[in-house]
């Protein structure tokens, strides 16, 4: 970590209950730019909700989360949720083409000052052909659209990807495929990103910095 | 009826005979089993109850032409439409705050425009009975935009949320869904201009021939009508959803 500046994202004490009984409390940790995180824990541990914290969609009920220092509880939402772009287990696409649906954020107001990237080039990252540019995104299989809809993300430019649990709906082949596509974006790209798994087989190959939020509070594996 | 002397014992008959024939669909819908007949039952005990309660203090306020009565009495229609219409918002935590301002802005504009630009005499005669078919109207599209608006919302949550991730605010995100909301609430509006003359002749303007109108004002005044059950309708199922949309959190669908 650079003395000098502070992490691109650092949690402190987090915590969220829903009508009275608390997911998790006390939560804290960093991260660093260019990190691969697996967030792990049982069922019902608030694995989503963590991250869906992280986004802004969910309002924590204590704690604060501060991106590169700055509070994003005092930040417009669809500007923190540009920056830090969460991905969810069953892949929702728009209704048209893949290009339409990758172009499509870029008429919401928080991105209207991005500039769109070349959609072929986003697409040849997350390991699909630029063909698909035209066809009906509704139309592909679960793990193309896993993939478009990362694809999605990254066209965004965030600064923290956050799958979550990217691979639930997929079977073995395409689960591979995806934690490898995972593990390219975070070396090549030196994309800072956060998987949640509830599979530790997965968590060791994806080979990140392992954070377990499970009964026992937040601990670090690895 | 021609506006010749009223006869109440053919008049009752007449009465007589129709319910006769709900009962007996009643008695259908309750022996094919498909639940709707006690529902049935008590609105046609209510709409004769209510029609005769009206009636009573309709021909009060004809008589008197105090327009203070006149406003007070399109008031209370619209409350009572916006009570019926808020049963279709029960997500909302105070959904008559939704429907009122929707009926009472949707209908009481249009009226005000056409009595101020001497389209509707200033007479409770003209206002009353336009005036509630206007209200019957916003009552109708208010109902339909919010049970459209919550279903669109809760069958698109993913899409929804997808948005939100992507940097949509809020309105940003639901608006394809608003969208199909009012579009789906005018259908039948739309619909029922489209075929306007050809497949219904509209209440008002079938009266009007019986009670031996001129066709050709007959039909003038019918399209003044529709027009302004049409601009009520769509002004109120947007005023509904403008309403709604700012409770919209994605945490409660």
């Amino acid at each position: 970590m650079n003395i000098e500046s502070p992490p691109l994202l650092s949690v402190s004490n987090l915590g969220v209950s829903f009508s009275g009984k608390t997911l998790f409390s006390g939560l804290s940790f960093n991260i660093d730019e260019g990190e691969l995180v697996v967030l792990t824990g049982p069922s019902g541990s608030g694995k989503s909700t963590l991250l869906k914290c992280l986004n802004r969609l969910v309002a924590p009920g204590s704690g604060s989360i501060m991106l590169r220092g700055a509070d994003i509880s005092s930040c417009d939402p669809a500007v923190v949720r540009r920056y830090i772009t969460y991905v969810g287990q069953i892949p929702a696409m728009f209704p048209g083409t893949v290009a339409e649906n990758l172009s499509y954020p870029f008429s919401f107001k928080a991105n209207r000052g991005l500039g769109m990237p070349d959609f072929g080039e986003i697409l040849r990252e997350v390991g699909l052909s630029s063909d698909y540019c035209v066809k009906n995104a509704s139309r592909l299989s679960g793990g193309e659209q896993q993939r478009v809809a990362i694809a999605r993300a990254l066209a965004l430019s965030p600064r923290i990807l956050l799958l979550d649990e990217p691979t639930a709906s997929l079977d073995e082949k395409v689960k591979i495929v995806l934690e490898e596509l995972i593990v390219r974006l975070n070396r090549d790209l030196s994309m800072t990103i956060i998987v949640v798994t509830h599979d530790m087989e997965q968590a060791g190959r994806l080979s990140g910095r392992i954070l377990n939020i499970g009964d026992e509070g937040p601990g670090e594996g690895q | 009826m021609t506006g010749e002397l009223y006869d109440p014992v053919a008049g009752l008959l007449n009465l007589g005979i129709a319910i006769v024939l709900v009962a007996v669909v009643i008695g259908l819908l309750w022996l094919k089993k498909l639940g709707l007949e006690k529902d049935l039952a008590v609105a046609v005990a209510r709409a004769v109850v209510q029609l005769m309660a009206m009636v009573v203090i309709i021909a009060f306020i004809f008589e008197t032409g105090n327009l203070v009565l006149v406003t007070a009495m399109l008031l209370f229609m619209m409350a009572f439409a916006a009570r019926i219409s808020a049963e279709r918002a029960e997500k909302l935590e105070n959904p008559f705050w939704v429907t009122f301002p929707s009926i009472a802005a949707g209908s009481g504009l249009i009226i005000v425009i056409l009595v101020i630009s001497g389209v509707i005499p200033m007479t409770a005669e003209y206002i009353i009975p336009l005036g509630s078919m206007a209200v019957g109207g916003t009552m109708i599209v208010c109902s339909l935009v919010l049970n459209r608006y919550f279903a669109e919302l809760s069958s698109n949550r993913s899409l929804i949320e997808a948005a939100m991730c992507l940097g949509a605010d809020n309105e940003e995100a639901i608006l394809p869904h608003i969208r199909q909301s009012v579009r789906a609430s005018l259908i039948p509006s739309v619909d029922r201009m489209k075929s306007l003359g050809i497949v219904i002749l509209p209440g008002a303007m079938a009266g009007m021939l019986i009670g031996g109108v001129n066709p050709l004002w007959a039909a003038e005044y019918q399209l003044v009508i529709m027009f302004m059950i049409f601009s009520s309708e769509a002004l109120s199922a947007l005023i509904a959803v403008t309403l709604v949309k700012k409770n919209f959190d994605i945490n409660r669908l």
